[in-house]
């Protein structure tokens, strides 16, 4: 645990400027709003601006086509992403898939799938766990099995889940969802945007990542919980600050509603939140790999809180005109609580909590 | 609490009971606000039929005088029989009615109390404006009076089911030179009144039962006027007071209900690690807790209604009833969220598709809409506890 929270380089300020300059122009929240009438689609036109800016190849090495950035670059654009409510799978595509492929992958499945990721062609998903079903089992004659709802799988072309090999041991793998065999259903859902769909394979081309370990999983929810954090952040800290411009200009008996205490008060707290979420996502940036899943349990923890309360006290705070649909402040809460869903909610992260604090008491 | 029901109680319970379990509409209430205006009138005149329209309206005007706890003896039995609720009655049978009973003229009454029980008119409400929300008195809709007539202009806005009703319980600034609550005046609006422009606002459920209500020189009888000229405040004031007294006691009886559904649900809801969400010490918890509040919310209102049937006068206690049901509505839906995790996300933007997370998405409303949970706070410091006000 570092003492000092170091602010973000003068690098990571650079881009995160410019991602807030460049996202502004754009009028992602009406895109948003499309997005809920349609399944299972995503902002297109977003995607293309993140490649074009070089956001899909953030922290993919350069010999893969990438920038050679790391997390915390990533954690940066993240946020800006989640404070314009940009509809974009980036999250479940660089720190699920790709990191996967770095972390676990073979030579050649870097080779082939990494640049295609960083240019933005390829669009990941990550299922975390097979759920209670038959999950996916892999074997000579391919990945077969039923997968619950996967954020992205509407829309991605590939899909790394784990899988029950013929051994009965769990293993990773990747499989290419444009291929046969491969059945998607994708459902409406309260965020459209997120392209959740349920996943049926019946003999699909699938390969093994095969440096992937017992812990693998593990190690790779972590890396999607400080990204998704960072999107959660942003987000709440749009709804933070746009509820506090609304209520300096929005009066009541006399007064800017900002001068009551039963408004203010909220708001405070909801800075507390978004504050106590953004420490725990720089201490999980600076832990070392090794000892990143306890912070990185603690800020989508709090990210989600942060998350959920701004955006359900924007709405309340903007009084009637918080409730209409052409506020955004439900666009917000529709996507706070699908993201606490996402990659594990709340109760895994608390029992990870639990778990790593009992293996410490072990040892 | 040991609540014993007098024999004319219990009598009344079984007669209601038997009564609904033999008219409570099998289809459900349609959407859009057309075919649900037509569903909530047919269910109107039914309940009329039946001689059971007018719950705590006084028998002299049609009602059945019913005491307070009868009144939630009733609701609790249509909860039990997943009886329709006011719907878009609402105003017409818990705000206009009583108000026209307490301050309208004999014609006033004659001409609309008795088309009110029989479900042949609705209601829509006209007190919110763009600027006066939870400030109501800072209302600028204005009327002037021209002979035997008052010339409407301005905006209302947040009016559910304005384009279904017939008539509009309206207030408007009548003195220009006035501020805050001297000045206005309470009218009965014809909706089909020349001047009167419906423009429906979507929610963020995708629905349009709300809307803004524009007045163009809308001309408005003299003779529509409730209580006087410039006298509006003190109308408007019994007509909120009445809507704080039991209207807010069918909410606390729906959401008990809800309760036992989501405890329920956590009974057959498999958890991703397979066991039952029940089975999780957090939910279980968090499921018994909300529990509690049901039971006790439930009590709380029993004594209170018993307290108005004693002295006569509903007093604030419903701000209370109001602020709890609507709180503890969210913590429910955030209970059941956790309890369903990705599967509770599943939504087509209909209630139908999910009610859970129609509910999730309501329940917003409900902290805002009918009074917000600010200002039921302030209804119970200023008023129970005698703080000074703030503003």
């Amino acid at each position: 645990m570092t003492a000092v929270r170091p602010g973000p380089s003068d690098e990571q300020a650079m881009i995160r400027d410019q991602a807030r300059r460049a996202l502004a122009q754009q009028p992602l929240a009406e895109r948003h709003r499309r997005l809920l009438e349609t399944r299972g689609d995503f902002d297109r036109e977003l995607w293309r601006m993140c490649a074009d800016l070089g956001w899909t190849a953030i922290a993919i090495p350069e010999r893969f086509g990438g920038l050679g950035m790391g997390r915390a670059e990533l954690a940066v654009i993240a946020e800006e992403l989640g404070r314009a409510l940009g509809s974009v799978p980036l999250v479940p595509s660089l720190a699920g898939a790709a990191a996967a492929l770095l972390d676990f992958g073979s030579d050649a499945q870097r080779e082939r799938w990494l640049p295609q990721l960083a240019s933005g062609a390829v669009v990941g998903a990550l299922c975390p766990d097979a759920g209670s079903g038959p999950g996916l089992r892999i074997g000579t004659g391919g990945a077969s099995g039923a997968l619950p709802l996967v954020c992205a799988a509407a829309f991605a072309d590939l899909l790394v889940a784990p899988a029950i090999d013929a051994d009965g041991t769990v293993a990773l793998v990747l499989v290419d969802l444009s291929g046969a065999g491969v059945e998607r259903t994708p459902v409406d859902s309260i965020d459209n945007s997120r392209g959740y769909a349920q996943v049926r394979l019946d003999g699909a081309s699938a390969e093994r990542l095969p440096g992937a370990d017992d812990g693998a999983m593990r190690r790779l929810l972590a890396r999607v919980a400080l990204a998704a954090a960072s999107e959660q952040i942003g987000g709440a800290d749009a709804c933070l600050y746009g509820t506090r411009d609304f209520v300096l200009q929005r009066l009541a008996f006399g007064q800017p509603i900002g001068g009551f205490q039963g408004v203010k008060h909220r708001l405070a707290d909801i800075y507390a939140l978004v504050e106590v979420a953004r420490g725990n996502v720089a201490a999980a940036l600076a832990a070392p790999d090794a000892d990143i899943e306890l912070p990185a349990a603690a800020a989508r923890l709090s990210a989600s809180r942060a998350y959920e309360v701004a955006a359900q006290e924007a709405i309340h705070l903007h009084g009637g005109i918080g409730i209409t649909w052409e506020a955004d402040w439900h666009l917000h809460h529709r996507r706070a609580r699908a993201m606490a869903c996402d990659w594990q909610g709340s109760a895994y992260w608390r029992d990870r909590i639990v778990d790593i604090l009992c293996e410490a008491e072990v040892r | 609490m040991n609540l014993d029901y007098s024999p004319a109680d219990t009598a009344f319970r079984h007669r209601a009971r038997e009564w609904l379990s033999a008219n409570v509409p099998s289809a459900a209430r349609p959407s859009g606000s057309g075919r649900a205006a037509e569903f909530d009138r047919q269910w109107q005149r039914c309940l009329f039929g039946g001689g059971w329209a007018g719950l705590n309206w006084p028998k002299a005007y049609g009602g059945l005088g019913l005491s307070g706890l009868q009144t939630l003896i009733w609701f609790e039995e249509c909860e039990r029989a997943d009886a329709p609720g006011y719907g878009l009655t609402t105003i017409a049978m818990t705000h206009a009615g009583p108000t026209l009973i307490a301050r309208g003229t004999d014609e006033q009454k004659a001409a609309h109390l008795a088309a009110i029980l029989k479900g042949e008119t609705l209601w829509c409400q006209g007190f919110s404006e763009p600027n006066a929300g939870s400030d109501l008195a800072a209302l600028q809709t204005r009327g002037e009076v021209d002979g035997d007539v008052i010339v409407v202009n301005g905006q209302k806005t947040w009016t559910s089911g304005a384009s279904t009703a017939d008539f509009q319980e309206l207030l408007i600034r009548t003195d220009p030179g006035s501020k805050r609550h001297a000045g206005l005046t309470w009218l009965i609006c014809d909706m089909r009144s020349p001047g009167i422009e419906i423009r429906p606002i979507k929610t963020m459920m995708g629905e349009s039962e709300i809307n803004a209500t524009f007045y163009d020189d809308v001309r408005i009888p003299l003779s529509n006027v409730v209580g006087a000229v410039n006298d509006g405040w003190s109308v408007a004031m019994s007509t909120l007071a009445f809507e704080r007294g039991t209207t807010f006691l069918r909410d606390q009886i729906g959401l008990s209900a809800k309760i036992e559904r989501a405890i329920a649900l956590a009974q057959r809801t498999r958890l991703p690690d397979g066991r039952l969400a029940i089975e999780d010490a957090t939910i279980a918890g968090r499921l018994a807790q909300l529990k509690a509040e049901g039971l006790g919310h439930r009590a709380m209102a029993v004594s209170n209604v018993s307290n108005v049937d004693r002295t006569g006068t509903p007093g604030p206690e419903g701000s209370m009833v109001k602020l709890l049901t609507s709180t503890t509505n969210k913590a429910l839906n955030e209970t059941v969220a956790d309890i369903l995790g990705l599967d509770f996300l599943v939504y087509d933007e209909t209630r139908a598709s999910n009610p859970w997370v129609y509910d999730y998405m309501w329940g917003w409303v409900l902290t805002i809409a009918g009074g917000t949970s600010e200002i039921q706070r302030e209804i119970i410091a200023d008023r129970v506890l005698a703080l000074p006000r703030a503003r």
